[in-house]
């Protein structure tokens, strides 16, 4: 007798994954506390500084001045009132020319006569290997989270709105139509401009704002006004949808990456979100069409529930709901795709810390077998665990579908 | 039906058109021209003629970066008509007259250098899809009917290969098995010139890695992708009209489960039309391939424009050309869609 495999329900997800997206949160949130040559937080001469968030340092200050005079560029040389360290005082940021290709678990000695390893071995420049990869993770994760911000804005938000308007087959007046007609070509213009001279002056952004104002007040008051009409948005959408996944994803981020030069992490969450959009716009359309199907909707009709109050309190909420588990697997692809990109060598610098800069480095000298395995095994562990949750979050969504069914 | 189509060919057209407006309008934003990334002593005037912008589109709003002097003289409204004088137009013209144009670095036909790298692309992804096609066919069955150790073995141990980086399995391999065991080779640099094809022949051992790299982490996927598929066909009530006729499973599988887990697997390869084209750009580069991934890269980073706006257009119409495959073929192979919405 034939067996039915299990392999399909068995997608709860196991605790380790659970425990390894919380320990990358707060790899993210505390790698400057883990490794760093600067202080997590000191009282220096009665000022108060941190470098959680960064390694600037606050100017004019007393610190700034007396780092580069009696400390020569290194915080260990000052004397503080009050210091608290990382654990590990090793920065990626740091190059020792000197100690280039270096494996793991080399002993080296500092100018200063003091010994020290690189855990994880050390890079073309010097870079400390270790203290690179948990950085990497933090950067990753945040441009990924900026890319799900901006995939959200321009990808799920205008295709719940404009699919929910299609479904409700709604009939607004042409004067309405045509001022967000107006709209959407005036932003066109604006994307030109900011794309020809990656530059919109302050005159351009006012402008900018008023306009948007102004259509969107004179497209409201006037929305049934005159004959009103139904508008195939929809379909707009749908030819929207098909024209921007005919380039793959990677040569445009490759386009994209050339017109901005050396992108930094927001610069890339914008650009990978932009290319993430069609994705959550299909996705955006699909809930929608499912969601505004169910029947309570009816009874809230009935109940004299405005479409504004159905879309913001009903629909979107379930969309975004549902939405959970094609987000986990686009911070997923995101890391995939940011890393790809920098392994390519595309839109990094010397100073750039990425897991994927660092597998592009290894590719000068292929014998420096740590340098591919690390980062790859901290890109892998990213990527598994957002793929994970994505599975157990899309089957626990089925579970729920099938329930209301 | 003729006018579905009619509107369906329509329809791709016209977004083809955009597309090929969408892409002057990106390959524009990019600055720098191959003169910049050239050596000055070699610039000559045919350089500096191309480095010359042409208008995208017959009408243009706001002025050119060259025709600004200072940011406190930008204007940034000037409406303008540009007549014929215009990139769309010109690359238009150019396609229908079937004259592609030459490439800035060596004065090629870009046809041809599109034409010697497509032969390599295709001589990669061609077994690519061949052998994972019939590698997750095979485990995607077996996976779904039988369930010992060995088999659960596996599927974890491709699950794991799935989330693995493209990129790093690839890098791994080559550090495995070219650098430290020194098996097989790491760069397809010797071998360029050859006839890709041929090279199947003389030296196989050149495409391992890279096959390898590609289809170990897809197999999970398409494995899964045919193995829920045939579990959906044997939970529908059709599954237990067929079993009660007597036949042997082996030949209900075949007959009556199969057909429909294979709908989920040709709309797979259908999609997989486009990336027979556009090649994969990782691992081209980094085994040297000298497909079309490899092409575009280099010409998109030398700003080499006349090859990267064909390059690009080809795979544009490819994908459109997939996208309406796919919408018809599905209707096709799977009839229930035809009538899912009648009586509603």
């Amino acid at each position: 007798m034939m067996k039915l495999n299990v392999f399909h329900q068995l997608k709860k997800v196991n605790y380790f994954w659970q425990w390894s997206l919380v320990l990358i949160l707060v790899l993210c949130l505390f790698a400057r506390m883990i490794t760093g040559v600067s202080p997590i937080l000191c009282k220096y001469k009665g000022e108060w500084h941190s470098f959680i968030s960064s390694n600037k340092i606050k100017t004019p200050s007393k610190l700034s001045q007396d780092l580069n005079s009696i400390g020569s560029g290194s915080f260990r040389k000052l004397n503080y009132e009050f210091v608290i360290w990382p654990f590990i005082s090793r920065d990626p940021y740091t190059l020792h020319l000197e100690n280039n290709w270096k494996p793991p678990m080399t002993k080296c000695s500092e100018p200063s006569g003091k010994d020290f390893y690189f855990i994880f071995g050390s890079g073309d420049t010097g870079r400390d290997v270790f203290s690179a990869c948990l950085y990497g993770i933090q950067k990753a994760i945040i441009l990924s989270f900026y890319g799900i911000f901006f995939a959200l804005i321009f990808g799920l938000f205008p295709s719940v709105l404009l699919s929910y308007i299609f479904i409700t087959k709604k009939k607004y007046s042409i004067f309405s139509w045509l001022s967000l007609i107006v709209l959407f070509m005036f932003y066109f213009y604006v994307l030109t401009i900011f794309f020809e001279y990656q530059y919109i002056s302050s005159n351009l952004q006012l402008i900018s704002i008023f306009i948007t104002i102004i259509t969107i007040v004179f497209s409201y008051t006037l929305r049934y006004k005159g004959k009103c009409i139904s508008f195939p948005i929809d379909n707009f959408l749908l030819a929207s949808l098909i024209l921007l996944q005919s380039i793959p994803a990677m040569v445009l981020l490759l386009l994209f990456c050339q017109i901005f030069n050396k992108p930094n992490s927001l610069e890339l969450g914008l650009l990978i979100g932009l290319l993430y959009s069609p994705i959550f716009i299909k996705y955006g359309r699909y809930f929608t069409w499912q969601r505004s199907s169910e029947a309570y909707l009816l009874s809230e009709v009935a109940l004299g529930k405005s479409s504004a109050h159905i879309l913001v309190k009903s629909i979107i909420p379930k969309v975004l709901r549902d939405m959970f588990p094609i987000i986990a697997f686009a911070i997923c692809n995101m890391i995939l795709l940011e890393a790809s990109i920098r392994f390519l060598g595309i839109g990094s610098s010397i100073e750039e810390v990425s897991l994927g800069s660092l597998l592009f480095q290894s590719r000068s000298y292929i014998q420096a077998w740590w340098m591919i395995v690390f980062p790859g095994i901290f890109i892998y562990w990213l990527t598994s665990t957002f793929y994970r949750m994505g599975e157990y979050l899309s089957h626990n969504s089925v579970i729920k579908n099938d329930h209301l069914l | 039906m003729w006018n579905r189509i009619f509107g369906k060919i329509v329809f791709v057209i016209l977004l083809f058109f955009t597309s090929v407006w969408l892409i002057h309008y990106f390959i524009d934003f990019i600055p720098g021209t191959y003169a910049d990334f050239k050596d000055p002593l070699e610039s000559n005037e045919e350089i500096i003629q191309q480095k010359e912008r042409f208008p995208i589109f017959y009408f243009s709003l706001i002025p050119n970066k060259e025709e600004q002097i200072t940011f406190d003289q930008k204007n940034f409204f000037n409406p303008k008509w540009n007549g014929s004088q215009n990139a769309f137009h010109q690359t238009i013209s150019s396609l229908v007259q079937g004259n592609f144009g030459k490439s800035l670095v060596d004065d090629a036909p870009v046809l041809q250098k599109i034409k010697s790298a497509i032969v390599w692309t295709l001589s990669i992804q061609i077994p690519h899809y061949l052998l994972l096609f019939f590698i997750a066919i095979y485990f995607g069955k077996y996976s779904t009917l039988y369930n010992h150790g060995v088999i659960k073995l596996t599927k974890e141990v491709l699950l794991a290969l799935h989330s693995i980086p493209l990129f790093w399995l690839a890098s791994i391999l080559l550090l495995l098995f070219s650098t430290q065991l020194f098996y097989l080779p790491n760069s397809f640099m010797n071998i360029a010139d050859q006839n890709p094809f041929l090279a199947w022949i003389q030296y196989p051992q050149y495409f391992i890695l890279p096959l390898l790299s590609m289809i170990l982490p897809s197999i999970s996927y398409v494995s899964r992708l045919y193995g829920e598929g045939l579990i959906k066909a044997m939970q529908s009530s059709f599954w237990i009209r067929a079993m009660s006729t007597g036949n042997s499973n082996n030949y209900l599988l075949e007959t009556e489960a199969k057909p429909h887990a294979m709908i989920a697997i040709y709309a797979w390869l259908i999609g997989t039309i486009p990336s027979l084209i556009v090649g994969s750009l990782i691992i081209e580069n980094l085994f040297a391939i000298p497909g079309m991934g490899r092409l575009l890269f280099h010409s998109i980073a030398i700003r080499d424009w006349p090859v990267v706006k064909v390059m690009l257009m080809l795979i544009s119409f490819v994908s459109l050309i997939g996208y309406l495959i796919s919408d018809f073929a599905i209707k096709k192979l799977d009839p229930r869609l035809n009538h899912k919405n009648e009586g509603i």
